[in-house]
């Protein structure tokens, strides 16, 4: 550190220019990060955040919801194996009209006493016969309040809002959801079939339930990278990011190996006078960390002061763990990207310190 | 072949004393490259005593393997024959791992002009010995200040080397390399970059710290100007140190 920080500090436009590329890149890094999490949770913060483990849906149906239909029959069987552990769910989706507004919503069926009956921020939670809807939040940005009466197109049934709740979005639209009982009522097409059940189970349940003939359990995360366009989308966003790490491993490399090959007479006179290539090396990583770690603090306070200022449209979604975990593994890279110049340290001669003009 | 000794009349006291163990000495050390049809030998086996109190002047023209001869006595090279000890020690016997810590306790460099670190401040470069070292920092800071002043440098504690003059450069070397009080310091070329009198001065001012300290020095150079401060002058052609 003693050479470390002296330098750094001495070529100050130098570590400046370095420190803020990084800077630059970790910034990029976090507000991609922040548009990957809110895009997916604008796409699925259903299954997120559900409390549900897995998901069991008919085998032919590659765990999709829309393509399964599984029959009263297998789902009093799934219920036999896993109890309350178990609850179906049935899918549609509705446009609904508010007002002289279209909206687009996912109807969801749920049983109003499962774990899976959304619990209501704002109003009631469902609850047996009852004929309203608990919807997500999201709906308040198109002016929907509580009390207000949704209308089903094109039928015309009616649905009032009883209740609000969050983190309830499926394929980038809000769930409306009512009671199975009434959502089959609404869908008398799909004959008292569900789209997929549900459990809140660890192993053992899921193991049995995954005996029954036709049908494929999922865990939550695989249902979720089934659900269409999902990974294409996150795809490409993480995509982006995986460059940008390798961007920034690449400058961060370049520039301290260019450097090092720059200070070799330096690094020659110091072996010579006595300091070890271990010493050497310790100096330039600690820079190396000091840069980053100074750098990546900045990204991330800027992020956080940038995610505040940005429409409240734009899905956006960054917690404190995320930008951790991401700052710490950008630190990481850069530590890896020494690497390079840890072997130059290494082979440079005490030699070179004596008759370097003759 | 063994070098025979060229002593010229010692200017200073105390006069280096024969029964004193010598602080470096070369026995029957050659260094050849390559192997094979082209081998090149930069150095021919020679044998030399440096004793504690004496600067010895190793003088030759470019290529006379004045470079070879110091990076051997200064463990940076190992030869191809015979022992180099130095304060008692068989540096050949060391293993390479070992050589830096020991340069950094018993020997002290004095190089060509581009000797100092550029970010570091004319103290730090003397107390960047003692972190190496691991020694305490506030001594250290003590001693570098106490070497400075002893050297004429003491308002210039403060300054990158960009501000100093080459004189003050090379001073400020010297007391570098005394920073860990090295039983043996080797200089190369301290002069190269000095006109005549700055020249002097530094070498006269090592040859006092040598004489005042007990060490002992080797200084390689081609400049002759100097050559009448040192207790020895050997000159160094074609390999062969006579």
């Amino acid at each position: 550190m003693y050479l470390a920080l002296r330098e750094l500090r001495h070529h100050r436009l130098r570590s400046l220019l370095i420190g803020g590329i990084v800077t630059l890149i970790a910034f990029m890094v976090l507000m991609l990060t922040g548009l990957t999490r809110g895009l997916a949770h604008d796409n699925a913060a259903l299954l997120i955040e559900t409390p549900a483990t897995h998901f069991v849906t008919t085998r032919d149906s590659g765990g999709v919801f829309t393509r399964s239909f599984l029959t009263p029959d297998t789902v009093t069987r799934l219920q036999a194996v896993a109890g309350a552990q178990a609850t179906p769910l049935a899918q549609s989706f509705a446009t609904l009209s508010h007002g002289d507004q279209q909206l687009s919503g996912v109807l969801m069926g749920v049983q109003p006493g499962s774990f899976m009956n959304p619990a209501a921020q704002q109003g009631q939670p469902l609850s047996a016969g009852s004929t309203g809807a608990v919807v997500d939040e999201s709906l308040r940005e198109d002016g929907v309040t509580l009390g207000d009466t949704l209308t089903l197109k094109p039928g015309g049934e009616t649905l009032q809002v009883i209740g609000f709740t969050r983190a309830a979005r499926l394929n980038h639209q809000p769930v409306v959801f009512v009671t199975l009982q009434h959502w089959q009522t609404l869908n008398p097409r799909l004959q008292g079939t569900v789209n997929t059940v549900a459990l809140n189970a660890q192993g053992e349940a899921a193991a049995l339930a995954a005996q029954l003939p036709g049908v494929t359990v999922h865990t939550r995360a695989a249902a979720l990278q089934e659900l269409p366009g999902y990974r294409e989308e996150q795809g490409s966003l993480i995509m982006i990011q995986v460059f940008l790490i390798v961007v920034a491993a690449f400058v961060l490399a370049v520039f301290f190996y260019v450097l090092t090959l720059q200070k070799t007479p330096q690094f020659g006179l110091l072996k010579a006078i006595g300091a070890s290539t271990r010493t050497l090396a310790g100096s330039l990583v600690a820079q190396m960390m000091v840069l980053s770690v100074l750098a990546v603090t900045v990204a991330a306070l800027v992020t956080l002061g940038a995610a505040a200022l940005l429409p409240a449209g734009l899905p956006f979604t960054l917690t404190a763990p995320t930008v951790l975990g991401a700052s710490a593994l950008l630190v990481a890279v850069a530590a890896l990207s020494s690497l390079l110049s840890l072997g130059s340290i290494a082979r440079v001669d005490p030699l070179i310190a004596i008759g370097a003009s003759t | 072949m063994t070098a025979s000794l060229h002593t010229q009349p010692t200017p200073a006291q105390p006069h280096p004393s024969p029964s004193n163990p010598p602080t470096l000495s070369l026995r029957a050390v050659s260094r050849t490259y390559g192997d094979g049809d082209g081998t090149v030998t930069a150095l021919h086996p020679t044998t030399l005593d440096v004793r504690p109190g004496e600067l010895v002047a190793v003088s030759g023209p470019s290529g006379s393997g004045k470079s070879t001869f110091l990076a051997l006595a200064g463990a940076l090279l190992q030869p191809s024959t015979g022992q180099v000890l130095i304060a008692g020690q068989d540096v050949t016997a060391l293993p390479a791992a070992a050589l830096p810590a020991f340069r950094l306790k018993q020997l002290g460099f004095v190089l060509q002009s581009s000797n100092l670190i550029p970010y570091l401040t004319v103290r730090e470069q003397l107390t960047l010995v003692t972190h190496l070292t691991g020694q305490d920092a506030h001594a250290g800071r003590t001693r570098a200040d106490a070497l400075l002043r002893t050297l004429g440098l003491g308002d210039r504690a403060g300054h990158y080397p960009a501000a100093l003059s080459g004189g003050q450069r090379q001073r400020v070397a010297v007391a570098r390399a005394l920073m860990n009080d090295p039983q043996l310091i080797l200089a190369d070329e301290p002069t190269a970059s000095l006109d005549g009198p700055r020249g002097r001065e530094v070498v006269q001012m090592l040859a006092q710290q040598v004489r005042e300290r007990g060490r002992a020095a080797v200084m390689v150079t081609h400049d002759d100007r100097v050559l009448d401060l040192c207790d020895r002058v050997l000159h160094i052609v074609d390999g062969r140190l006579n």
